[in-house]
């Protein structure tokens, strides 16, 4: 947990430069309040105790290193669908006393 | 004199893209022929997945809490009730949600992937707006 808490300073600490640029009116598109949601969604997951090391560590690299490999790259791809695939899947018939 | 006009300014422009220290208009110089780097691009873009990738597990994480017991006992606890009795409302929300994110960041990357030298802040910036809407329609259970 530890570790998980210096990632996500790393992440604010990101933000804030990300926000400094927006503020003085530099080409960056105007997303650090939607990054910054992004901490509330991270720290949410570690609440329901869902794995999301590797995207917080992705989102902190973004700042300090070259883009990500395409390995990387597809990781993250194959991450996403597996998830969407769960999404996506049929709801079981509704239950009694549950409106469809 | 007129005649010399057209050429003169044909060299002007050619030498405004070739000099090394001009820069784009785009980048805030002078010169309309210069390249520009991606100001917005494929580092944005990434960022925006895995703030996606992330709502997404969230997402996943509410409908696997919602269908972890029977619906009688979701509602039945004083805890469990707000977050869940709406599930299959919730569910097909994130699930529109969802759709429309995923829609705008292929949209993105395939702007990014044909366009090097052009800002992508229009798509880029329609696909982050669609992720936030996105982690809009994910309740916060526990909160």
């Amino acid at each position: 947990m530890s570790d998980l808490q210096s990632i996500l300073d790393a992440v604010n600490l990101g933000l804030s430069v990300v926000k400094r640029v927006a503020d003085m009116g530099g080409s960056v598109v105007p997303y650090a309040s939607t990054l910054s949601n992004a901490i509330g969604v991270v720290q949410q997951l570690v609440k329901t105790g869902a794995d999301v090391a590797e995207e917080i560590q992705a989102i902190t690299d973004t700042f300090s290193k070259p883009m990500p490999a395409q390995g990387d790259l597809d990781r993250l791809d194959a991450t996403i669908a597996a998830s969407r695939a769960r999404l996506h899947a049929p709801l079981p018939p509704a239950e009694p006393g549950e409106e469809d | 004199m007129r005649v010399l006009v057209l050429p003169v300014l044909l060299l002007t422009l050619a030498l405004g893209g070739c000099a090394a220290e001009q820069k784009s208009v785009l980048a805030g110089g002078s010169s309309i022929t210069a390249t520009v780097a991606n100001p917005v691009g494929p580092v944005d873009l990434y960022r925006a997945k895995n703030v996606y990738s992330a709502t997404l597990k969230l997402a996943v994480s509410y409908r696997e809490f919602c269908w972890s017991k029977p619906y009688a006992a979701l509602v039945a606890d004083p805890i469990t009730r707000p977050v869940c009795q709406d599930r299959r409302k919730v569910v097909r929300a994130m699930q529109a949600a969802d759709t429309k994110a995923n829609a705008a960041i292929k949209t993105a990357e395939n702007f990014v992937r044909r366009n090097p030298t052009l800002s992508a802040v229009s798509v880029v910036g329609a696909a982050w707006q669609a992720v936030t809407d996105f982690q809009a329609a994910v309740p916060r259970a526990g909160a």
